[in-house]
C-alpha cells in the first residue's frame, strides 16, 4: 500500500473516532441534562421520576411518595407496568425494602392487562420477564396472574423470543408508526439493560438497532417520513412533536431537548430509560439517520397487524417504497393491507424553512368497515364499528385525516406517485377521495393545464387530479375533495436544486404525457415523468416501468443502500460508506 | 324407543346429578360498561358476577377489569372450581372465585368460550378466536385441537356444542361455518353454513339429533338430523344477526333466540315460525339467553349496554336484575 493511501485511511479513521468522541460526548450531556431536569421535578403520580429520583439518589421522599401513589392506586395496565418495573430496576439501590415490598406487592394485587396489540405484548411480556427475574423462585399466588416466577419467565420468554423472531423474519407489524414504535423500543432497552440471560440480553440489543434502523432510513429534518401503518392525527400535521421524533432528537441532538427557560421541548419520558442505560447509538446508525447526501429508493417489506379471521394469511405481507432526498420524501405502501384505523397510505413530506410549518402532502379514500374491524378485533360486528369510533373517533367519519381504504391503489416510482380511485362499487359509503395540501405551501397554482402546482424552498410539486375537484379551506391546510367515482391523482416531486426555477419545473411538467386509457373501466394512466420514465398502470395492479413489468408483491425485508434484509434472515446489513454492521438474530450476534 | 329412553334417563341424570348439592348459580360477566374504554385507561371495573336466581344483590368476583367471553362452572365440586374465557387466556379458580389462575401461556389469547367436558372429568375444551385448545389434565396444559380448520375464519372459533351422549362429539360455531369433529377435536370435517358466521350452536337437551345455530347477518339454522342438513329458519323473526338462542329444557320445540337490537323471538315447533317478544327489551341487542333449570319460565338475557335482566313469566315481561349498565357477554347458570 502506498504511503499516502495509508496515511488517509489514518486520517479517515481518526477523524470518525473524533466525530464519534464528539458524539459520544453529546449524548451523555442531553442524558446528564434530561435527568438533572427530571430529578428536581416535583411530586406527580409519575413513576418514571420516582426512577430518576432514586438512580440520581435525589429527593428520594418524593421518590417514595410516588412509589405511594403509583402501586396503591395501579391504573393503566401494561402502561402503567413498564414504567413501575422501570423505576423498581433503576431505583431499587436506593429503595428501601418496605417501598420494594411496595411494588413486589402490587404485582399480587393488580391485574394489568396484557393488550390485544403487539406493542402492548412487548410492555407486558418484557416487564413480566424482569419481575420474574428480579424474584425468582416465587410461587403463583404471589403473582397477579397466578403463575410462579418460573412460569412467568417462560410464558414472556416465549412470547419475546416469537417476535423478534416473528419481526426479523416477515418484517415489522406496527410498522413505522410515529407513536407506537417508542412503546417497542423503550422494553427492548429495558431488556437490553437487565436482562440476565446474556442471549436474551444480546437479541434486546439487536432489536433495538433493526427498530432504529428501520426508523433513521425513513427520518428527514425531525420527521418520521410516511407512509405509516398507524399515526395518530395529532402527529400529522405537528410531525415533529411526535414521540418518535423527540426519539430522534434525544438520540441524534438535532434539535434542542429544551427551551431557553429550560422547559422540555423535545423530550420524551420513555427516553429517561435510555439515558440511564448503557446503550450507546452505533455510530453507523447515526450517520443513516443524518446522512442525506444522495437521494436513495428504500424498499421495505413489513407485515400486517395479526389477522383473526377473514384472511387466509394471519400476518398479510404490506411492501413499502421510500423515495429520499436531501430536502425531500415520498413514501407509500404499494401492496398489501394494513391497520385500517391510522394508516397513512402515502405521504409526501419535505425540510421545513420555518418553525411549526406544516410539511407533509397525502390523500385518502374516507372508508370504514366492520368486516374490516372483525378482522382484527372479537367485538360483534353488530357494534364493532360503534366500539371503535368510541376511542378513535374519526374512523367512520367522511372527514377523516387517517384511514385505509381498499378502494385506493398506488403505484410509485421514484419521486412519482400514481393514485387510482374507483367508489363505483354498491358498499362504498362515501364517494370521494381527499387530498391535503399545507397551508404553508408558498404557491398554490391552479393551472389552465389541469396541474396543481405548489413549492416551498425544499419542494416543488406537481399534483394533477384526473377529475374535477373542489378546495375547503381548513385549518392547516387546503382539502382537496374530488367526487368522481372513477378518480385519480398523479404527483410528482423535485427538488428545487434540481431545476432552474419553478417557472422551469412547471414548464417541463406541462409537456409530460399524461393518458388515461379507457378510465372510465379500466382507471388506466400512462405518464412519462420529467426524469423520461414511462410509467403505466390501472386499477387491476398492472404496472409497467418503461414497459417492463413491475411487481410490488416481493420486496425484501429492507433494500436499500444503507440497509439490506432478506425476508426470512433474520439478519440485517447496516452499511455506510466503508462502515458495515451485521445484526444477526439467530446467533445472537453483532459484527463489524 | 328403549334406547331412547335409557338415554334420556342417563342424560337428565348426568345434568341435574350436580344441581342437589345447591341451587343452581347465574354467573355472567361484564365486558365494559356502555362506554368502552381503551386499554390502558382501566377505570371501570367489570368481570364476573354470581348470584341465586332471585338475586337483588350479586357477587363480583376475580380481577376488577377482566374481559370475560365465557364460563364453565365445575358443579361436581359444588361451584368451587371455575374456568373463565378471558382476553388474557383461560383463568381457573379452585376456591370459588377467591384467587386465579391463567392456565394457558402467550400462545392462546382472546378466548371465547370454555366447557368443561361432563362424561371425562379432566378435559377442558377452550375456543379461541385463534384456533380449538384442549386440555387433560384440568386446565394445566394445553394443545391445539385444528386439523381440518382453515385459516383465518375457521379458526375463529365462536363456541363448541358437546353431544351430550358422547362427548367426542363436537360442533364448532366458527366465523367460517359449522365443523364437526368425532374423536374429541383431533379432527375437524364441514358440517354446514360454510361462508357464515356462526355465533352459538345449541342441542335439543331432550332430543340430540336436533340442533340450533345463531348466525350472524342470517337469523336461526336448525337441523333435525343431527347436523346433515341445516335449514334457514327466519319466519316471523325480527333481527338478522342473531348471537345466542337456548332450548327448553322442558317444552318440546320450544326455542328462543336472541341478537342484534332485536331483543327475543320465540318459537314452538322447532323454529319453523316464530314471534318476536313485545317486552320491555325487544329492541334491545341480547347477547346471551339461559333458562333456569328447574323453572322454565324462569329466562335470564344477558344485554349489550343494559345489564343483566330477568323474566318469571316466559319472556313476556323483563326486568333488569343487575348491571343496568354493563356489556353482558356470556352468562350461565350453574
Amino acid at each position: 500500500m502506498k504511503p499516502f493511501r495509508i496515511l488517509f485511511l489514518y486520517a479517515l479513521l481518526f477523524s470518525v473516532a473524533v466525530q464519534a468522541a464528539d458524539y459520544n460526548k453529546l449524548y451523555q450531556q442531553r442524558c446528564d441534562s434530561v435527568l438533572s431536569y427530571y430529578k428536581k421535578l416535583p411530586y406527580g403520580p409519575d413513576a418514571f421520576r420516582a426512577m430518576v429520583k432514586l438512580n440520581q439518589n435525589y429527593d428520594v421522599p418524593t421518590a417514595l411518595r410516588i412509589i405511594d401513589s403509583v402501586t396503591s392506586r395501579p391504573r393503566g395496565d401494561m402502561f402503567w407496568l413498564y414504567p413501575v418495573m422501570s423505576m423498581y430496576l433503576y431505583g431499587q439501590k436506593n429503595m428501601p425494602a418496605a417501598y420494594k415490598a411496595k411494588v413486589r406487592r402490587s404485582l399480587k394485587d393488580y391485574t394489568p392487562y396484557r393488550g390485544d396489540t403487539e406493542n402492548h405484548w412487548v410492555m407486558y411480556y418484557t416487564s413480566l420477564y424482569l419481575a420474574s427475574q428480579c424474584w425468582p423462585n416465587e410461587p403463583g399466588p404471589s403473582w397477579f396472574n397466578g403463575k410462579s416466577s418460573e412460569e412467568n419467565r417462560l410464558d414472556a420468554e416465549g412470547w419475546l423470543n416469537y417476535w423478534m423472531t416473528t419481526t426479523t423474519t416477515i418484517g415489522q407489524g406496527e410498522f413505522d408508526s410515529p407513536a407506537y414504535l417508542s412503546f417497542f423500543l423503550t422494553p427492548m432497552f429495558m431488556l437490553n439493560q437487565f436482562s440476565r440471560d446474556p442471549v436474551m440480553k444480546k437479541r434486546a440489543e439487536i432489536m433495538i438497532h433493526w427498530l432504529l434502523a428501520d426508523f433513521f432510513i425513513d427520518y428527514l429534518d425531525g420527521q418520521y417520513c410516511g407512509p405509516h401503518s398507524r399515526i395518530y392525527e395529532p402527529d400529522i400535521f405537528d410531525k415533529r412533536q411526535s414521540m418518535m421524533s423527540k426519539t430522534a432528537a434525544f438520540f441524534l441532538g438535532d434539535r434542542p431537548l429544551f427551551n431557553r427557560k429550560g422547559e422540555p421541548v423535545n423530550f420524551l419520558g420513555n427516553c429517561l430509560v435510555c439515558a440511564m442505560s448503557d446503550y450507546r447509538l452505533p455510530d453507523i446508525l447515526y450517520r443513516i439517520a443524518t446522512d442525506r447526501s444522495q437521494p436513495y429508493v428504500s424498499y421495505e417489506r413489513k407485515r400486517s397487524r395479526n389477522r383473526l379471521r377473514y384472511y387466509e394469511e394471519r400476518n398479510p405481507t404490506v411492501n413499502k417504497v421510500m423515495y429520499m432526498t436531501p430536502s425531500t420524501a415520498l413514501g407509500s405502501i404499494q401492496w398489501g393491507h394494513t391497520e385500517q384505523i391510522l394508516q397513512h397510505t402515502w405521504a409526501l413530506t419535505w425540510k421545513a424553512v420555518k418553525p411549526g410549518e406544516v410539511t407533509t402532502l397525502f390523500t385518502l379514500h374516507p372508508y370504514y368497515s366492520a368486516r374490516d374491524m372483525g378482522s382484527l378485533f372479537t367485538s360483534l360486528l353488530g357494534s364493532i364499528v360503534a366500539d371503535v369510533v368510541d376511542s378513535k373517533t374519526t374512523y367512520d367519519k367522511e372527514d377523516k385525516l387517517v384511514g385505509s381504504s381498499p378502494y385506493e391503489k398506488l403505484m410509485q416510482y421514484k419521486n412519482t406517485l400514481i393514485g387510482l380511485y374507483d367508489l363505483s362499487g354498491p358498499d362504498v359509503v362515501y364517494r370521494h377521495y381527499d387530498g391535503f395540501f399545507s397551508k404553508d405551501l408558498q404557491e398554490r397554482i391552479e393551472d389552465a393545464s389541469g396541474w396543481i402546482f405548489a413549492c416551498t424552498p425544499t419542494v416543488y410539486i406537481a399534483f394533477r387530479p384526473l377529475k374535477k375537484y373542489e378546495w375547503i379551506e381548513e385549518k392547516q391546510v387546503w382539502r382537496l375533495r374530488s367526487h368522481d367515482v372513477k378518480n385519480g391523482f398523479i404527483l410528482e416531486v423535485k427538488q428545487p436544486e434540481e431545476c432552474k426555477s419553478f417557472a422551469d419545473f412547471q414548464t417541463a411538467i406541462r409537456a409530460n404525457l399524461v393518458e388515461l386509457i379507457d378510465f372510465e373501466r379500466t382507471l388506466c394512466v400512462r405518464y412519462r415523468t420529467l426524469d423520461g420514465d414511462v410509467l403505466e398502470c390501472d386499477y387491476s395492479g398492472r404496472r409497467l416501468v418503461n414497459g417492463r413489468n413491475d411487481d410490488p408483491t416481493d420486496y425484501p425485508l429492507f433494500d436499500s443502500p444503507y440497509l439490506q434484509s432478506a425476508a426470512g434472515s433474520q439478519k440485517m446489513e447496516i452499511k455506510h460508506q466503508n462502515k458495515k454492521m451485521v445484526l444477526d438474530l439467530a446467533k445472537a450476534t453483532i459484527t463489524y | 324407543m328403549r334406547k331412547s329412553v335409557v338415554l334420556l334417563l342417563l342424560l337428565m341424570f348426568t345434568v341435574t346429578l350436580p344441581l342437589f348439592g345447591r341451587d343452581p348459580l347465574i354467573y355472567f360477566s361484564i365486558v365494559f360498561r356502555k362506554q368502552i374504554t381503551v386499554v390502558g385507561q382501566d377505570i371501570q371495573v367489570f368481570g364476573l358476577y354470581y348470584g341465586a336466581k332471585d338475586a337483588q344483590t350479586w357477587e363480583r368476583c376475580g380481577w376488577k377489569n377482566n374481559s370475560i367471553f365465557g364460563v364453565a362452572v365445575d358443579t361436581r365440586t359444588d361451584g368451587q372450581n371455575i374456568f373463565l374465557a378471558a382476553g388474557n387466556g383461560v383463568l381457573r379458580s379452585l376456591d370459588a372465585g377467591k384467587t386465579w389462575k391463567i392456565v394457558t401461556d402467550w400462545t392462546i389469547t382472546e378466548v371465547t368460550k370454555v366447557y368443561l367436558d361432563p362424561l371425562r372429568p379432566k378435559t377442558v375444551y377452550a375456543t379461541s378466536s385463534s384456533f380449538v385448545w384442549k386440555s387433560d389434565d384440568y386446565g394445566d396444559s394445553w394443545r391445539k385441537i385444528s386439523q381440518g380448520l382453515k385459516p383465518t375464519s375457521q379458526t375463529y372459533c365462536n363456541g363448541l356444542a358437546l353431544l351430550p351422549s358422547d362427548t367426542r362429539v363436537l360442533f364448532l360455531a366458527t366465523a367460517d361455518g359449522i365443523m364437526k369433529s368425532v374423536d374429541g377435536g383431533e379432527n375437524w370435517q364441514p358440517c354446514g353454513l360454510l361462508g357464515r358466521e356462526v355465533h352459538e350452536i345449541q342441542i335439543a337437551p331432550y332430543d340430540e339429533t336436533v340442533l340450533a345455530a345463531a348466525t350472524d347477518d342470517a337469523g336461526v339454522y336448525v337441523s333435525r338430523d343431527g347436523g346433515k342438513v341445516w335449514r334457514q329458519r327466519a319466519m316471523g323473526m325480527r333481527g338478522r344477526t342473531i348471537y345466542t338462542l337456548v332450548f327448553d329444557p322442558v317444552e318440546k320445540g320450544v326455542l328462543y333466540c336472541g341478537g342484534y337490537l332485536c331483543g327475543i323471538n320465540k318459537s314452538t315447533d322447532y323454529g319453523e315460525k316464530w314471534t318476536h317478544l313485545d317486552n320491555e327489551i325487544s329492541d334491545r341487542t341480547v347477547r346471551s339467553l339461559a333458562i333456569y333449570p328447574t323453572d322454565n319460565r324462569l329466562i335470564f338475557a344477558g344485554l349489550l349496554n343494559y345489564g343483566l335482566w330477568r323474566s318469571a313469566d316466559s319472556g313476556s315481561h323483563f326486568t333488569c336484575a343487575a348491571e343496568p349498565d354493563g356489556r353482558v357477554y356470556c352468562m350461565g347458570i350453574f
